[in-house]
């Protein structure tokens, strides 16, 4: 055990009250199989275990370790939250890193100079942490960064492959909603906020306008700037209340975590009952189709291949719809694997968020697995194959096949994770492979 | 030895990269312990990931006599990864490829990194099976299973890894290759080294290459998970089921103390008057799932069964499940420690086990959970305590004994699945004799004439 033993008294002088069970890591490896830092590398010196053993030694002996080289090794998080997901213990390492660095000193300051120098995909936060700025740069410096973001990522001739032949308007019955956009779809990718509003009105919604909302807090908290956090929080919820507490709906699944997590936030000057209110609220957009038709057009030789964002935690409402609407045409890796984005880590470990990411192509680009019944194919490509059409010929009709190339598309349903595939997307028959989110490939 | 000599160090940093040479504390603390535990000092870690590496290593290691101790994941239980005495921990989890699976041959090769459950997800794409199931199965590789011969909840119907190893390529100190068994189904020539390394708890060589035996996979599966009024009534239903010929694939049986611990863990499905409970899962064809369920709920029922739910498929059946794996997590809410045995008794003593073990606990004070794979009449027991207070852990530790003679009363065996390790060493004369012991540690000494490979576990 970890705890420091000081206060508690012998044995002989009470009879051993039963003590508080501190969650303690127990060894058990399960948080090794889910960390991407750890799949991507096989080192088990940077499990979630590691770090929690080092955490323990650290409290234990600080004779032993060397803090700095400890601290090395704790960075190496990329904040995904999957090992608390699955820790029987409920250890929560993002969270004791980040109160690790907020009580680091100088530690702000560091924070903003990488934030500006290194952090690209982080800069639609930037704004919100440019209030919390240690020095008086601050707006300006924050736009001029969001609007060369805006030109590295917009991503204008996306193909819509997914048309809407039927707006369902039976649940919605003039329900009034605030879209939470987030950081990126606000600064960087306007469409996928006027998209969802478009949805949303079609479907029945009473849009309401959001232009108190500022970002979630998630990434500022996993930062160590706990403050700033707060701060935004605090602005989320009072235009939530100022609206009269109507649907809260996100297509972010970060943004979506990122509003989840208020509920369980205390220091919050939550109403009684106010909590449950907020949590009822809160809706990934993907859920409010109802019973609307889509139409699909996609081209032979597509995979459509679905990244899933570590921030559902498993739940991902998202692609049980997209599997719905595009049935066998999108697909997903066999086990979920992190692309990367890492929020902060962003910002230290620029090499660690790559190597995680090529982990994250690799299994984005492998080939779906054979469909459960169908005739075994004995050539690569899946889906729509050749050999369909050759398939009284013989043998050699089946090479064939070897020579059709798939292309890839990939989506995904947060918007840090499409920055980051973006930004690392590998070139595949000549051409960078696309990425967005399944907004973008709907014409609402 | 405390530390390297420095030639000694530069010998592992030429033989390995700087990212694959661990040599500060900092880098190895968690290589100190494994699941069980236990502490020990690694002098190094090293990464290999070819064998010439790892011939260059057993080479070197063995002329020097440093003790290595092969580790992959580190999910056993038993010490077995504990650098006790100073030593080189030899990381496997860069190799880890499955070098192939093949469908006519029935077999898939792999290097021993691989996880037990990637080479099932793999396997299963080519409608093959690899049926050895421990409840560590995502998070512990097939190197480790084969070495501690693990065994699962489907040991039941399909045995344990043993049954399922065909071959290995195992490199031995002083860095000779060996090479055992291979990818037939059938072999009979020669004493049986295969069997010899399976279990050996990484003690006599290091392997770097295992083949393993697949079988078509069965179409589907059903769960039933059922509650009785007590433990009498519970194993009484599994007696007449057996007797009715039924094989299920595998049959968990989990005793009122882990209800319990269930219950103060979070809601659970079942009444209040509920005091043990069965979970069973069948495999085969769609049609004969369907019957073997009506078939299990039937006998149930004419065994007094209070309550009880059903799964067909995998999807439906995972709820089910969840209670059997939630109940690790929810023991450490009993009490901070544990000893946990795994003891196996003769299948048709375990209504006298059980029994027997749960009025030790009485004894002596102590919560201890029993649950397992009663199909096979394997245990688990946890005997919970509070180590800190030196009273506790003082019957605990009694307990554990008292435990251990009674199920070697019964014929039993002291592990089924875990291993010796140091956890379990000190006990393993009461199993063993003294001439069984010395010509195993003889073996050892053929194998091992230094004593560098995983020393002072196993026997
Ligand atoms: C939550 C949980 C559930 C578990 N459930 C089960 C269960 O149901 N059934 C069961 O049997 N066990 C179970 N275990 C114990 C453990 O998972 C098994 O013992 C497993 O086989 C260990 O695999 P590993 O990869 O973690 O190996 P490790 O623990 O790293 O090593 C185990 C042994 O294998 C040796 N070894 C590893 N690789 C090699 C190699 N290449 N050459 C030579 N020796 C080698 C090591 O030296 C060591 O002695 C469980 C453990 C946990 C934490
Ligand atoms: S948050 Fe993600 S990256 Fe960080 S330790 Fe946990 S699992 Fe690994
Ligand atoms: S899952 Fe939790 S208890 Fe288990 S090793 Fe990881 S941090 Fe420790
Ligand atoms: S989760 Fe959404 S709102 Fe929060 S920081 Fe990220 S983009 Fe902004």
């Amino acid at each position: 055990m970890t705890q420091d033993n000081a206060q508690t008294s012998t044995p002989e002088t009470e009879a051993p009250a039963k003590k508080e069970r501190e969650a303690a890591c127990i060894l058990c490896g399960k948080c090794a199989s889910v960390c991407p830092v750890f799949l991507a590398t096989q080192k088990e010196e940077l499990t979630p275990k590691a770090k929690q053993r080092t955490i323990a030694s650290l409290k234990e002996n600080t004779q032993k370790l060397n803090v700095t080289d400890c601290n090395k090794l704790a960075e190496m998080c990329l904040s995904c939250g999957k090992c608390a997901q699955t820790c029987p213990q409920g250890l929560n390492f993002p969270r004791q890193l980040a109160a690790m660095r907020s009580a680091h000193s100088g530690w702000r300051q560091w924070v903003w100079n990488r934030w500006v120098n290194q952090g690209s995909v982080l800069w639609p936060m930037l704004s919100t942490l440019s209030k919390a700025a240690p020095d008086s740069k601050g707006k300006n410096e924050a736009t001029r960064f969001v609007q060369s973001l805006q030109a590295m990522h917009s991503q204008k001739d996306f193909p819509t492959y997914v048309q809407i032949a039927h707006y369902d308007k039976e649940n919605a019955k003039g329900q009034r909603v605030l879209l939470f956009s987030g950081c990126t779809a606000n600064r960087v990718q306007k469409s996928w906020k006027h998209k969802s509003e478009t949805i949303l009105t079609n479907l029945g919604y009473e849009l309401l306008s959001a232009k108190d909302f500022t970002c979630c807090g998630l990434t500022l908290d996993h930062a160590g700037v706990p403050d700033a956090a707060h701060k935004s929080r605090m602005q989320n919820l009072r235009a939530w209340r100022a609206a009269e507490r109507p649907l809260l709906v996100t297509f972010c699944a970060t943004c979506y975590l990122g509003l989840a997590e208020y509920a369980h936030d205390e220091s919050l000057d939550w109403a009684e009952g106010e909590q449950e209110a907020w949590t009822n609220a809160l809706r990934p957009l993907s859920t409010l189709w109802g019973n609307s038709l889509f139409t699909v057009d996609t081209p032979a030789h597509l995979f459509i291949r679905y990244h899933q964002p570590c921030h559902w935690h498993g739940k991902d409402a998202d692609y049980a719809w997209l599997k719905e609407v595009l049935y066998d045409e999108i697909s997903a890796p066999d086990s979920a694997s992190c692309c990367g984005m890492g929020g902060i880590a962003q910002l230290g470990n620029r090499k660690l968020t790559r190597t995680v990411a090529s982990r994250c192509w690799e299994n984005l680009l492998q080939q779906p697995p054979k469909k459960d019944d169908s005739i075994p194919c004995y050539s690569k490509p899946m889906g729509n194959c050749l050999c369909d059409l050759y398939d009284d010929e013989d043998e050699d009709s089946l090479e064939l096949c070897d020579e059709v190339v798939p292309d890839y598309l990939v989506i995904t349903g947060c918007s840090g994770c499409t920055l980051q595939l973006r930004g690392t997307a590998p070139v595949h028959n000549g051409e960078k492979i696309k990425v967005g989110h399944w907004l973008d490939i709907i014409e609402p | 030895m405390s530390q390297l000599s420095l030639p000694q160090r530069r010998f592992l940093r030429d033989l390995f990269s700087d990212a694959d040479c661990l040599l500060t504390p900092e880098e190895m603390v968690v290589f100190e312990a494994d699941a069980s535990r236990l502490e020990g000092t690694p002098l190094a870690v090293v990464r290999p990931s070819t064998d010439e590496q790892i011939i260059e290593l057993m080479r070197w290691a063995h002329k020097e006599r440093i003790p290595l101790y092969p580790r992959a994941r580190a999910t056993n239980v038993v010490g077995l990864c504990v650098p006790q005495k100073p030593g080189i921990v030899v990381s496997t989890l860069k190799m880890d490829s499955i070098l192939e699976v093949d469908s006519d041959d029935f077999i898939a090769r792999v290097q021993p990194g691989v996880i037990t459950g990637d080479l099932q997800k793999r396997v299963e794409q080519e409608k093959l099976f690899y049926p050895p199931d421990p409840a560590s199965l995502g998070i512990s590789t097939i190197g480790g299973n084969v070495a501690t011969c693990a065994g699962g909840m489907r040991a039941l119907k399909y045995g344990v890894t043993r049954e399922w190893v065909l071959g290995c390529k195992a490199i031995l100190p002083g860095g000779k290759t060996i090479t055992c068994g291979g990818r037939n189904h059938k072999n009979v020539v020669g004493l049986d080294l295969l069997r010899l390394l399976t279990g050996s708890e990484g003690t006599l060589a290091f392997m770097t290459e295992i083949t393993l035996k697949l079988i078509p996979k069965p179409e589907s599966t059903a769960s039933i998970l059922a509650g009785f009024a007590n433990l009498e009534e519970a194993l009484h239903a599994i007696k007449i089921m057996f007797k009715a010929g039924m094989l299920p694939a595998a049959l968990e049986f989990m005793g009122p103390e882990v209800l319990t611990a269930l219950k103060n863990a979070g809601a659970v499905p079942w009444p209040d008057t509920v005091t043990a409970s069965l979970l069973l899962r069948f495999d085969g064809s769609h049609q004969a799932l369907k019957a073997d369920l009506e078939k299990a709920e039937a006998i149930f029922k004419a065994c007094n069964v209070l309550w009880s739910t059903t799964g067909m498929g995998k999807e439906e059946e995972e709820a089910l499940w969840d209670v059997r794996r939630s109940i690790n997590p929810a023991s450490f809410k009993v009490a901070p420690n544990k000893f946990s045995d795994d003891v196996t008794v003769p299948r048709g003593r375990l209504l006298e086990a059980v029994t027997g073990i749960r009025s030790i606990a009485e004894n002596h004070s102590l919560p201890i959970l029993t649950f397992g794979h009663v199909g096979d009449g394997n245990i688990h027991v946890n005997i919970m305590h509070d180590a800190s207070d030196a009273d506790e852990l003082a019957r605990a530790k009694k307990a554990k004994k008292e435990i251990s003679d009674f199920v070697l009363s019964l014929q039993g065996t002291l592990s089924g699945e875990h291993g010796v390790g140091l956890v379990k060493a000190p006990y393993v004369h009461l199993q063993l004799s003294e001439t069984e012991r010395s010509l195993m540690r003889q073996i050892k000494h053929i194998f091992d004439p230094h004593n560098i490979m995983n020393p002072g576990k196993a026997f």
